[in-house]
């Protein structure tokens, strides 16, 4: 069973101040000083994948895994974490730097549909929204271009040995859903409560980890050349910071008693007398 | 411009989700030519129907069966386009209508956007607005050609109120159950009954800065005490420190309650939009420099469960005072 897991590492927005929030003319901002991060619903997704390549070591068809994302060098650090961790290969996709991918779903979901069908994999899992863009669309577009069914917000999957299927457990309006379904198969991971976090590499993980290879692809290399990359249904046209604001008033005192003193006395006590 | 308003009749959150469809299309419903609303439902056709803000031209009732196939609502989506189509279709803010406006677009080979906060009609084009860097900052769009589909942003509004149909106009649309082929067996298991957090008027929401789920204990303790529904952000339910139906921000509940308390939250942009509407906010943390001040109308630069556990005392005494302990 060959599964792809497709990533993205973001900046980690809660480090940057307020004035940190101003854009360039092409509508950039620049977060080159703060860490990177994995997207918290594409790491629940590759630790699924894990865990679900874990539980089927023994069987006929063992679980073959694939790191992928779409970005330049910055996620290096994180693919050699990803093999380290136990990802059979990784991969990165680099287009020209000139084209802005960010607000794009179209354009990312082709890049990675036709890497799966070059690679012939059969279960792909994405985290269900993340990065500058927040489009939400990914998942759904590359099982569009596959042809593919998709299962979104889902939380847990394992391997049903009996049937070879796999039983993929999601959250739907009011309601767990638990299903049996057979491959090929387009998962959108949601809140995975049973797999919050990736795993953390030993030492001798990451030193075995290090020199194996990242397989560099360009789009052309697919076969999608810079023009198809440009295409998108929409079009940006500025952005904004919402102000929110609320003038905040900063209550004092000798100890948290006299805050919460201040508190109720000046604040509080008309709400709780409603 | 034609438009239809799709939903889902048995959602539980149908109010709210029509609520931010009103409040979506509040600056271009005047240009419609004729608006519809499309509501699927699974057993039962509904009697009472979400108040949309403008002129409805016609219902469209659609019967849908295995509600949890995707597929079951696309197929009749793309039958009713063919028959019957519009230039604009806006979804729900949950899961399914992100779903459905995306795969929609696709087919129909027109265009999508999701967590719509806001649209308008500029030299005949439509303009969206969505939040963008995870809510930090929010990005106005063009849209380049019809049919356009929408999923509306979660966000504070008025829940539309439910009414009987005055309209003659009802149509009744069947589906044909879509070929599963890839599907052997489903289960549904139904959520525990909501609490009241959605509607409570004291809110205590507790962050990272608990530490640990022992605190959240005492925390839901404090909150019971002093008559609070407790809320969480989301490294709180993704530590299973308490239930995943408590979280607060753009993947959980968007509250507005009279007064909201806010413990060890940094206050992220996705965090914010879920309080932003609480009448007053007061939030407690330990860095005076945490992005929630920013929203908070009150401040205490302390510690959480010290200055709570006091709270709570003070609350208690006064309640006791007044004899409605």
């Amino acid at each position: 069973m060959k599964i792809a897991v497709c990533f993205k590492t973001i900046a980690d927005y809660g480090r940057l101040s307020e004035t940190d929030w101003a854009w360039d003319e092409r509508h950039f901002v620049d977060t080159s000083f703060v860490r990177r991060i994995f997207n918290c619903f594409d790491e629940s997704a590759l630790e699924m994948a894990l865990k679900l390549a874990g539980t089927s070591l023994n069987a006929s068809d063992p679980a073959e895994l694939t790191a992928l994302t779409v970005d330049d060098r910055q996620s290096d650090l994180f693919l050699k974490h990803l093999t380290a961790v136990g990802y059979h290969h990784v991969a990165r996709i680099q287009c020209n730097k000139k084209i802005d991918l960010r607000f794009n779903s179209l354009t990312v979901s082709d890049l990675i549909s036709t890497y799966i069908k070059q690679e012939e994999h059969q279960l792909v899992f994405l985290g269900r929204q993340g990065g500058a863009g927040d489009n939400r669309q990914t998942g759904f577009l590359v099982a569009e271009r596959l042809g593919w069914p998709c299962i979104r917000e889902v939380t847990a999957v394992v391997r049903d040995e009996s049937s070879g299927c796999l039983k993929v457990t999601s959250r739907i309006d009011g309601a767990t859903l638990v299903q049996t379904v057979k491959l090929p198969m387009v998962l959108i991971a949601g809140h995975c409560i049973d797999s919050p976090y990736l795993r953390v590499p030993t030492l001798k993980q990451k030193l075995k980890a290090k020199n194996k290879p990242v397989t560099i692809l360009s789009n052309t290399r697919l076969g999608i050349d810079d023009d198809t990359l440009i295409n998108n249904g929409k079009t940006l046209i500025d952005l904004q910071r919402p102000q929110a604001n609320r003038p905040c008033i900063f209550l004092e005192g000798k100890n948290p008693r006299e805050q919460a003193k201040r508190l109720y006395a000046e604040h509080l006590k008309q709400v709780f007398t409603l | 411009m034609k438009a239809a308003i799709v939903l889902s009749a048995d959602s539980a959150l149908l109010r709210q989700q029509a609520g931010e469809i009103n409040t979506i299309l509040n600056h271009i419903a005047t240009t419609f030519s004729r608006v519809e609303l499309w509501l699927f439902y699974q057993d039962r056709p509904p009697e009472l129907f979400p108040e949309i803000d403008c002129s409805l031209s016609g219902i469209k009732l659609i019967a849908v069966q295995h509600a949890h196939l995707p597929e079951s609502y696309l197929q009749v989506l793309l039958d009713l386009m063919r028959q019957h189509p519009v230039d604009l279709l806006v979804f729900a803010s949950d899961g399914l209508g992100a779903e459905l406006a995306t795969r929609l677009a696709y087919r129909l080979d027109g265009n999508s956007c999701l967590q719509v906060e806001d649209c308008n009609l500029a030299a005949g084009q439509l303009e969206v607005v969505k939040p963008v860097y995870g809510n930090h900052l929010a990005a106005r769009f063009v849209l380049e050609h019809p049919p356009y589909c929408l999923s509306a942003a979660k966000q504070a509004c008025r829940p539309a109120r439910m009414t009987p149909c005055e309209l003659a106009n009802i149509e009744i649309f069947t589906s044909n159950p879509p070929r599963c082929h890839w599907g052997k067996t489903f289960l549904t298991i139904p959520d525990q009954p909501a609490s009241g957090l959605a509607d409570a008027d004291l809110v205590l929401v507790v962050g990272q800065g608990a530490h640990s789920k022992d605190t959240v204990d005492v925390l839901q303790g404090i909150a019971n005490s002093i008559g609070a529904e407790l809320g969480a952000s989301r490294p709180v339910v993704m530590n299973a420190w308490t239930d995943m139906n408590r979280l607060i921000g753009t993947s959980g509940l968007i509250i507005s309650p009279k007064l909201c308390i806010v413990a060890g939250v940094s206050g992220t942009g996705v965090f914010s939009v879920g309080i932003k509407s609480s009448e007053v906010i007061v939030a407690i943390n330990t860095d005076s420099k945490a992005p929630i001040f920013q929203m908070a109308d009150v401040g205490i630069v302390g510690d959480l469960l010290a200055v709570l556990s006091e709270l709570e005392k003070v609350i208690t005494a006064e309640k006791a005072q007044k004899g409605t302990l």
